[in-house]
C-alpha cells in the first residue's frame, strides 16, 4: 500500500515536472531527444528517468503547443538529428513554470520542515 | 547495430499518421534506440542484452501510441500555420494555406465581399474592354501575311487630305516597281441595285483588276476567281458574291452559274467568298474591272483620283522602304506635273489601319488605359482593406511568429489568401465581363469592324489572369510585407496605439489613397473634357434644320433613263409626287446630304471669270452638290443673297450655280458674289452664273468643319446617283420611310431606296464614336471616383480610430467639435490634394491622347479642369464627413476609457 502510494507520487511528480525539465534543458541550446533524456537521468543522479515511450510524446506535445521547435540539423561527420530549441513562447512558459515550481517546493519545504521541527 | 525501424513501424502502424510524419518519428526513435544500444554495449552488455534493454525503452508503448494519437487528432483540428515548422511537402502546405485562407476569408464576410466586388469590377471591366481591343485592334486579319498588305493613298497636307483615292496611272507605275511590290491591284467601289432574291436592294460592288485576288491571297469558298478573259469587255460579265450576301439574299443555296442583275446588267455568279474575307469590308459583290473601256483621260490623267488600290510588299522590303519609294515617285510626279500634282504625295497605310477608324482606335486605347487605371484603383482599395485587416490581425500574426511560424510562412499564408480572393474576383469579373461585352457591342458606333468577333477567348482569359496576378501582387504582397515586420513586443502588448505596424500601415494606406486619387484625377479630367466636348458637339449648329427630315438613296439606272432629259423628268416627278402628299411639307433630291447623311460631294476646283489658270493664279476648291429647286427649303438652309433655283432653271436656260458663304468669301473677298461667273476649270469648264449665296452647312458630320460647297440644279447636271430628302409636316420623320418606298415604287417598281434614315439619326451616327468614348469613360471615371472616395473614407476613419485617444485629450483640453471636424477634413483633403497634384501632372500628359477625340475643346479647357476639381473635392469631402462626425462626437471620457 505504502509502496503503491510512493510509486504514484513518483509518477505524478515526474509528470508534473516533465515539461519544466525538458524546457529547462533546451533553454540555452538546442538538444536532440536522446541528449535531453540522458541529461535528465544524469543530473537527477538517476532519480528521474524517462523512457523513449514517454519522452518523445512529451517533446511532441511541447512542440505542438509552440513552446519548443524541432528541426532536422546535420553536423559535420554525423548523421542528421532532430534538435529541439525553445521558442519565445516557451521561455515565457518556462519562467512561469519555474516560479510556480519554486513557490511550490519552498511551500512544501516550509510545511515539511515545521513537521520535523 | 540492430535494425529498429521495422519494429517501430509495426507499433505505429495503426495510428494512421501522415506518411512523412511517421517516417520522422521512426527515424528519431530508432536513433534514440541506437544511442541506448551503443551505451549499453559500452557498459559491457552483450548484443542480446543490449537489444532487449534498448527495446525496453518502448515499454508501455500503448501510452506513447495514445499520446501520439491525441496529438494527431489535435493537429488536425489546429490552425496548421500556427507555429508549425515548415516540414511538409510544398503541395501539402499550399493546400493547407488554401484551406486556412478560405476559412479566414469566410470569417470576415464583409471584407471578403467588398474586396471580391472591387476586384471583380476591375477585372470584369478590363476583360470586356480588352475583348473589344483584341477583336478590333489585335485580331489577325483574314488575309495571309496581312502585315505585307498596304493601302496606297494620296496625301495633300496643305489641303488637310490624308487618305484620298489614287489615280489609275499611279497604280500602273507602282506595278512597275517590282523591286518594292509583289503585286498591286486596283479597285473601284460602286453601288448598284440588285434585283434577285427579294425586293431590289442597293449592294456594295467592287470592280477589281487582274491582281486583286493574288494581292489579298483569297481563295473562294466555292467556285473560282477571275481569269484574264473575264476582264475582256467582250466576254460574259461574271462576278463573285460574299458569304454575307449569299446567305442573306440567296439562303445559302447553290448559286454558281446563276445569273443575277445588277443595275439591270446580267452578271453570272462564278464564286462565293468565305465569311469576312474581303476588302473593303463593305463589299458584297466583286466584278472584274474592264479597263479597256476606260477613256484615255481616266487611264492617263494624274489628277483623276477615283481608284482604290491594295498592294502587297515584296518579301524582305520594309514598310519604311516601300513608303519612301512611293513618296519618291510622287515627288518626281509633282515636279513633272506641277499644275495638278503640286502638294500631293502618296503614302502606304497598313490594311488594319485602313479598316479601323483612327478615332475608334484612339478611343479603344484610351478606354483600355482607363480601365487598367480602374483595375489598379480597385487593387489599391483591396490592398487598403487588407491593410486594415492586417493591422487588426497584428496580434494574431505576432503570436504566430512567436509560436515559431517563419516570416516567409506568414507571407505565404497571406499570399494564399490573396490568390483565393483574386480567384473569386476573377470569377465575378468573368461573370460581369460577358454582359459588359454585350453592352460594348450594342453601344458601339455602327460600322465598327470585327465587332461580331468580340467574345470570350483564350487571350481574354489570359488577360483576366494577368489582371488577377497584378491584383494579387498589389493586394497580397504589400500588406504581407508590412505586417510581417511586426515587432513581437508591440503585438504582445495590448492596444494598438503605440504599435509600429499601425503607424507604418497608416502611412502605406495614405500613399495608396494618394495613388488612387491620382489615377482618378486622370480619368475624371479625360471624362470632363469628353463630356464638355460632347456637349458642344450636340449643340453645334449644322447649318440645316435637321429635325423632321428623312433621307434615302436611289440610283437611277442609266439603262432605262438614258438621257439627261429622262433623268431630269424622273427626278422632277419624284419630288413633285412627294410634295403633293399631305404628310410631307417639302421634298427634294440631292447628291450630298448634310451631317453625314450620305451621298458625296465631288471635289472640284474653280476659277472666276477673268482670272488666270494655275500656276499663274490660284484656284478655289469646293464640293459639288447637284440638287432640285426645293432642296434649300426642305433642309432649311438660309439664303443669304440672291435667289434659290426655280423650275425656270432648265437645261436650256443659262447655266447657274449657288455657292456657300465660305466659298463666296474665299473666291470674292470683299465683293458680292451674286452675278459673278465661275467655272470648274479642270472638268466641266463651263461658266456658271452665281445666282445665290447660302449659309455654310456641316456636310460630313457634326464634328467636322464646314466645307465650301457649290450647288447646281439637276436639270443642268442630271446625275443618276441621288438621294431623296423629305421634311415631315409634323411628328417623327421615321414614319415617312414606307411613304418614300411606296411612292418611288409607284413611279418605278424596279428602283430600290436604300439607307433610309432620319437626319437626326445621321447626325447622331456622325458623333457616335465620341458619344461612345464619352459614355464609357464617364462610367469608368465614376467607378474610379467611387473607389477613391471609399479609399479616402477608409484611411481617414482608420487614422482617426487610431487617434481616438488624442482626440479625446484635445476635447478634454477644450477643443471644440468644429476643431475636430476641421482636423479630420484637413487630413482627408490633404490626401486628396496630394493625389490631385500627382493626377494633374499625369493628366497633362494623358489628355493629349484624347485631344483627337475632342471637338472645339482644348485639352487645357479651364471649365473641364474646374469641374474635375469640384467633383473630386465634393467626393473627398463627402468621404471625410462620416469619419469627421464620428471623431467629433467621441466623448472625451469614452475615448480615454477605450485605451
Amino acid at each position: 500500500m505504502k509502496h503503491t502510494f510512493l510509486a504514484t507520487l513518483d509518477r505524478e511528480l515526474k509528470k508534473g515536472s516533465a515539461e519544466l525539465l525538458a524546457l529547462s534543458l533546451v533553454e540555452h541550446r538546442a538538444r536532440h531527444g536522446y541528449e535531453i533524456g540522458k541529461l535528465i537521468e544524469q543530473r537527477s543522479l538517476g532519480r528521474v528517468r524517462f523512457k523513449a515511450a514517454s519522452l518523445y510524446p512529451l517533446l511532441y506535445r511541447l512542440e505542438e503547443r509552440g513552446w519548443i521547435q524541432g528541426r532536422w540539423t546535420e553536423r559535420a561527420g554525423e548523421r542528421r538529428r532532430h534538435f529541439y530549441r525553445i521558442t519565445a513562447a516557451g521561455r515565457t512558459v518556462l519562467r512561469a513554470q519555474r516560479s510556480t515550481w519554486e513557490g511550490f517546493v519552498s511551500a512544501i519545504r516550509r510545511i515539511t520542515e515545521l513537521e520535523h521541527a | 547495430m540492430p535494425e529498429w525501424k521495422t519494429e517501430l513501424k509495426q507499433r505505429l502502424a495503426d495510428l494512421d499518421l501522415p506518411a512523412s510524419r511517421e517516417a520522422e518519428i521512426v527515424e528519431e526513435l530508432s536513433q534514440h534506440l541506437d544511442d541506448r544500444y551503443a551505451e549499453l554495449r559500452r557498459a559491457g552488455a552483450d548484443e542480446g542484452e543490449a537489444r532487449r534493454a534498448a527495446l525496453d525503452e518502448l515499454a508501455e508503448s500503448h501510452r506513447m501510441r495514445m499520446e501520439l494519437a491525441r496529438l494527431r487528432r489535435s493537429r488536425r483540428a489546429a490552425v496548421p500555420v500556427a507555429g508549425e515548422p515548415t516540414r511538409g511537402r510544398f503541395g501539402v502546405r499550399l493546400w493547407q494555406d488554401v484551406r486556412v485562407g478560405a476559412r479566414t476569408l469566410l470569417r470576415r464576410p464583409g471584407f471578403t465581399l467588398a474586396a471580391t466586388l472591387a476586384l471583380g469590377l476591375g477585372i470584369g471591366a478590363t476583360s470586356a474592354i480588352f475583348a473589344a481591343v483584341d477583336a478590333v485592334l489585335l485580331r489577325p486579319m483574314p488575309f495571309p501575311h496581312a502585315d505585307r498588305l498596304y493601302v496606297p493613298v494620296s496625301v495633300n497636307q496643305a489641303r488637310h487630305i490624308d487618305s484620298a483615292s489614287v489615280t489609275f496611272a499611279d497604280v500602273q507605275d507602282w506595278r512597275g516597281a517590282t523591286e518594292t511590290f509583289a503585286a498591286v491591284a486596283l479597285l473601284r467601289p460602286l453601288e448598284l441595285d440588285l434585283a434577285e432574291g427579294g425586293d431590289p436592294e442597293r449592294v456594295h460592288v467592287s470592280q477589281v483588276s487582274e491582281d486583286f485576288f493574288r494581292v489579298l491571297d483569297i481563295t473562294p469558298a466555292a467556285g473560282r476567281t477571275f481569269v484574264a478573259e473575264d476582264h475582256d469587255p467582250k466576254s460574259t460579265l461574271v462576278g463573285l458574291i460574299t458569304d454575307g450576301l449569299w446567305r442573306r439574299r440567296f439562303g445559302g443555296t447553290d448559286v454558281i452559274g446563276r445569273t443575277i442583275h445588277l443595275a439591270e446588267m446580267p452578271v453570272q455568279i462564278v464564286g462565293v467568298l468565305p465569311p469576312r474575307v474581303v476588302w473593303p469590308e463593305s463589299t458584297e459583290v466583286v466584278l472584274p474591272m474592264r479597263s479597256a473601256l476606260f477613256g484615255e483621260d481616266v487611264r492617263t490623267r494624274r489628277d483623276n483620283m477615283i481608284f482604290g488600290a491594295i498592294a502587297r510588299l515584296k518579301d524582305g522590303v520594309s514598310a519604311q522602304a516601300a513608303d519612301a519609294a512611293v513618296a519618291a515617285m510622287a515627288a518626281r510626279l509633282a515636279q513633272a506635273e506641277p499644275v495638278i500634282r503640286k502638294g500631293w504625295t502618296n503614302a502606304l497605310v497598313p490594311i488594319r489601319d485602313d479598316l479601323v477608324d483612327r478615332d475608334l482606335r484612339v478611343a479603344l486605347l484610351v478606354l483600355l488605359g482607363a480601365v487598367a487605371a480602374v483595375l489598379l484603383i480597385a487593387c489599391a482599395n483591396v490592398a487598403n482593406l487588407a491593410l486594415v485587416r492586417a493591422s487588426g490581425r497584428a496580434r494574431e500574426f505576432a503570436l504566430r511568429l512567436s509560436l515559431g511560424a517563419s516570416r516567409a510562412r506568414l507571407i505565404q499564408q497571406l499570399v494564399a489568401e490573396s490568390v483565393l480572393l483574386t480567384a473569386a474576383g476573377a470569377l465575378v469579373g468573368a461573370a460581369l465581363a460577358v454582359p459588359a461585352m454585350r453592352a460594348l457591342v450594342a453601344m458601339a458606333p455602327e460600322g465598327t469592324p470585327f465587332l461580331d468577333a468580340v467574345h470570350l477567348n483564350p487571350r481574354m482569359l489570359l488577360a483576366t489572369a494577368a489582371a488577377g496576378a497584378i491584383a494579387v501582387l498589389i493586394s497580397g504582397l504589400l500588406p504581407a510585407l508590412s505586417t510581417s515586420v511586426v515587432q513581437l513586443g508591440d503585438a504582445l502588448r495590448d492596444g494598438t496605439g503605440g504599435s509600429g505596424v499601425s503607424r507604418r500601415s497608416a502611412r502605406l494606406r495614405g500613399l495608396l489613397v494618394i495613388g488612387e486619387v491620382g489615377a482618378t484625377v486622370v480619368l475624371l479630367t479625360m471624362a470632363a473634357l469628353l463630356i464638355r466636348s460632347f456637349g458642344r458637339l450636340v449643340r453645334v449648329d449644322p447649318g440645316v434644320s435637321i429635325d423632321r427630315v428623312i433621307s434615302g438613296r436611289l440610283s437611277i439606272p442609266s439603262a432605262r433613263y438614258q438621257d439627261d432629259a429622262a433623268r431630269s423628268r424622273f427626278v422632277r416627278a419624284i419630288a413633285d409626287r412627294l410634295e403633293a402628299l399631305p404628310e410631307i411639307e417639302a421634298a427634294a433630291l440631292t447628291s450630298f446630304v448634310p451631317v453625314g447623311g450620305g451621298g458625296f460631294g465631288l471635289g472640284r476646283v474653280f476659277l472666276a471669270e477673268g482670272r488666270p489658270e494655275p500656276p499663274a493664279g490660284p484656284d478655289i476648291g469646293a464640293q459639288w452638290n447637284v440638287v432640285t429647286p426645293e432642296y434649300f427649303r426642305t433642309l432649311g438652309i438660309p439664303l443669304r443673297e440672291g435667289r434659290v433655283f426655280t423650275s425656270r432653271d432648265t437645261a436650256a436656260s443659262p447655266p447657274v450655280i449657288i455657292v456657300s458663304q465660305s466659298f463666296a468669301k474665299r473666291m470674292f473677298p470683299g465683293q458680292t458674289a451674286v452675278g459673278q461667273r465661275i467655272r470648274s476649270w479642270r472638268d466641266e469648264n463651263l461658266y456658271r452664273e452665281i445666282v445665290g449665296v447660302v449659309d455654310d452647312v456641316k456636310y460630313t458630320g457634326l464634328s467636322e468643319q464646314e466645307i465650301p460647297l457649290v450647288y447646281v440644279p439637276h436639270t443642268q447636271n442630271s446625275w443618276g446617283a441621288m438621294l431623296v430628302v423629305a421634311r415631315a409636316r409634323h411628328g417623327d420623320p421615321a414614319a415617312l420611310a414606307p411613304v418614300l418606298q411606296r411612292t418611288i415604287a409607284e413611279l418605278d417598281p424596279g428602283l430600290a431606296v436604300a439607307q433610309i434614315r432620319t437626319l437626326r439619326e445621321s447626325a447622331d451616327r456622325s458623333i457616335a464614336s465620341q458619344r461612345y468614348a464619352m459614355l464609357l469613360l464617364s462610367v469608368l471615371a465614376a467607378a474610379a471616383l467611387g473607389l477613391a472616395a471609399l479609399g479616402i473614407y477608409g484611411v481617414t476613419s482608420y487614422v482617426f480610430a487610431l487617434r481616438r485617444r488624442e482626440l479625446g485629450i484635445r476635447l478634454a483640453l477644450g477643443a471644440t467639435r468644429a476643431n475636430l471636424y476641421g482636423l479630420v477634413l484637413r487630413h482627408g483633403l490633404r490626401l486628396t490634394a496630394a493625389g490631385l497634384a500627382i493626377g494633374a501632372a499625369g493628366s497633362v500628359v494623358a489628355t493629349r491622347l484624347v485631344q483627337d477625340l475632342l471637338f472645339d475643346t482644348a485639352a487645357t479647357d479651364v471649365a473641364s479642369w474646374a469641374a474635375m476639381v469640384a467633383t473630386l473635392g465634393a467626393a473627398a469631402l463627402a468621404a471625410c464627413l462620416l469619419p469627421a462626425r464620428r471623431a467629433a462626437s467621441a466623448a472625451p471620457t469614452g475615448a480615454l476609457r477605450a485605451e
